[in-house]
């Protein structure tokens, strides 16, 4: 967990010295009306993934933003459902030879929540943190091979051990994500940015919840 | 792209669980499909290798029907719970003779209901019933020789018996617990007979009792009431004379055969006291030791020994030692 907070501390502490050196009061900048950018990530979570989406917020107060984040994320699999499918594999094994099996959890989300930004005396760069709730779309996709064909549409035959697959490994679900997360804006040029980020949501989900982290770096437009 | 150094673990939700479980279906164990399963061997028990399930609480469904499409379901045991050592087993009630079968067993579990593993048929063989052996002899308390043949009346039957046997026992105790002759014997016509093969104890009280037994169909009728009997020695009913065989040697004239005396008197040779006096004379016994045991023992003789001719006398015979060996000699005058 301290690792999992340690981007998120970095960012706090650049920003809280950025606040100490500014005398100015906070207002909007002139460019601070809104932004949108595309995001590309690393994702991790009981597995090593990847995530992209794209993340766009608008000003309702200085230095406050109103922000919607949609993305997906390749696989957010838990321990748990990686082992479930390999404890059915081994049954197909028992009837079947060269047996093998994926197991992924692919999320799409979407957050909806508020961004707080500061301003650095003497810098460009614009710290923020952010948090806010949305919801995920998890689906399920264990597959099962044999001899290197998909069988998975036909387990419930003979030959292949009349498995039938529960919604552990099969099937898909909509569950409450919470998000919190940080970063440093940087202006490029004219109104381009770029955006060094990192967030940790937590997934809701059954049996247990998914914690990810996603680390990466968002280029986009700010109006 | 920026990679933060970053780990993470899942944690248990507070919410509830609405995850169902995964389910391979148990595989048929025992009868082994085709299985031929005998009318008497009920009742049947299936056996499963039990399912591989991703969730807990694993129960079974065994269906057992007449036709391979489960149209005709005869019987089905619901919940039944998972075995240990990795089979699930099940009794079934009765069922009707000379029939095939189908069954197919699967399992529930974390909310799931599995599929039906794989089909397995079996056949209950026909009913079949035996009457019970009706003992001819020896009945109770009967004096036999050392191998007596016990006799028994065939059973009848009911059903496509196949062939018939019949398991002679004898032992010392009315209840059988200490079996000392066993055997098997093809039926013979309208009785069946048994004779040890070797000889019982003399002066030993034995119990004896017959079934009938259908070995192909595995069927058995109830053990025929008990009788008992008494093997004697027909020399020697009472005291034994010590001494191994093995001192004399028997000569012409000792085949059985009924004679008639000098003076008319009919009688079966060779006579007892001559058997018993050889018996004797081969256990070492001299003639006259052999006549004097007799005589104190019980088994009294008027064998009178002449040691001239080396010939004991007898009211219609005689022995005679001849060339190393006792003959036999009918006499022909008084």
């Amino acid at each position: 967990m301290k690792l999992l907070v340690a981007p998120l501390i970095v960012t706090l502490a650049f920003a809280g010295a950025a606040s100490a050196q500014t005398s100015a009061p906070l207002r909007p900048q002139p460019a601070d009306a809104g932004y949108v950018e595309a995001v590309g990530q690393a994702a991790f979570s009981d597995v090593t993934s990847q995530s992209y989406g794209v993340e766009a917020g608008f000003s309702v107060r200085p230095h406050l933003q109103l922000y919607a984040d949609i993305g997906f994320t390749r696989d957010v699999a838990p321990t748990s459902f990686s082992d479930a499918a390999g404890t059915i594999a081994g049954g197909l094994s028992q009837v079947q030879s060269n047996v093998g099996y994926t197991a992924k959890e692919p999320a799409t989300f979407g957050v909806f929540g508020i961004r707080y930004s500061v301003n650095v005396a003497g810098s460009r760069a614009t710290p923020y943190l952010k948090t806010g709730f949305g919801l995920a779309h998890l689906k399920r996709e264990a597959t099962f091979t044999v001899a290197g064909a998909d069988v998975t549409a036909n387990l419930n035959q003979d030959q292949y051990g009349n498995i039938v697959l529960g919604s552990d490994l099969s099937g898909s679900s909509n569950k409450a994500m919470f998000e919190f997360g940080g970063g440093v804006a940087l202006p490029l040029f004219s109104h381009l940015l770029i955006d060094l980020q990192a967030r940790y949501d937590r997934i809701f989900a059954d049996p247990a919840g998914i914690n990810l982290i996603r680390a990466g770096v968002g280029i986009g437009v700010r109006f | 792209m920026v990679v933060a150094g970053c780990t993470s673990s899942t944690a248990p939700s507070a919410s509830s669980n609405s995850v169902t479980a995964s389910v391979v279906a148990p595989r048929p164990a025992a009868p082994a499909t085709g299985a031929q399963i005998k009318n008497g061997d009920q009742p049947v028990s299936l056996v499963v290798q039990n399912a591989i399930s991703t969730g807990t609480g694993t129960t079974y469904t065994f269906e057992v029907s007449g036709d391979a499409s489960f149209g005709a379901k005869v019987q089905t045991k619901d919940g039944v719970a998972e075995g240990s050592g990795g089979q699930t087993t099940v009794k079934l009630d009765s069922l009707a003779a000379a029939r095939d079968y189908y069954w197919h067993a699967r399992a529930t579990s974390g909310g799931t209901v599995g599929a039906f593993g794989p089909t397995y048929k079996f056949t209950i063989g026909p009913a079949i019933t035996l009457s019970t052996p009706v003992p001819i002899s020896p009945l109770t308390n009967a004096q036999t020789g050392p191998r007596p043949t016990l006799r028994v009346s065939n059973v009848t039957r009911t059903g496509s018996a196949g062939a018939i046997s019949y398991k002679f026992e004898i032992a010392t105790s009315a209840a059988f617990s200490t079996v000392a002759v066993t055997g098997i014997v093809t039926e013979g016509v309208n009785e069946t007979g048994f004779t040890p093969s070797s000889d019982l104890t003399n002066g030993t009280l034995y119990f004896w009792r017959a079934s009938a037994l259908d070995i192909t169909n595995g069927i058995s009728s109830l053990p025929s009431s008990t009788q008992s009997f008494t093997p004697v020695n027909p020399l020697w009913p009472g005291a034994l004379p010590p001494g191994t065989s093995g001192h004399a040697r028997l000569g012409p004239g000792w085949a059985p055969q009924t004679l008639v005396s000098f003076d008319g008197h009919v009688f079966d040779s060779p006579p007892i006291d001559e058997q018993r006096v050889f018996d004797l004379l081969d256990r070492g016994f001299d003639p006259q030791g052999a006549l004097n045991w007799m005589n104190s023992n019980g088994y009294p003789t008027v064998g009178v020994y002449y040691p001239g001719p080396q010939v004991i006398g007898f009211p219609y015979t005689y022995m005679a030692l001849v060339n190393g060996a006792w003959e036999l000699v009918i006499r022909v005058g008084g």
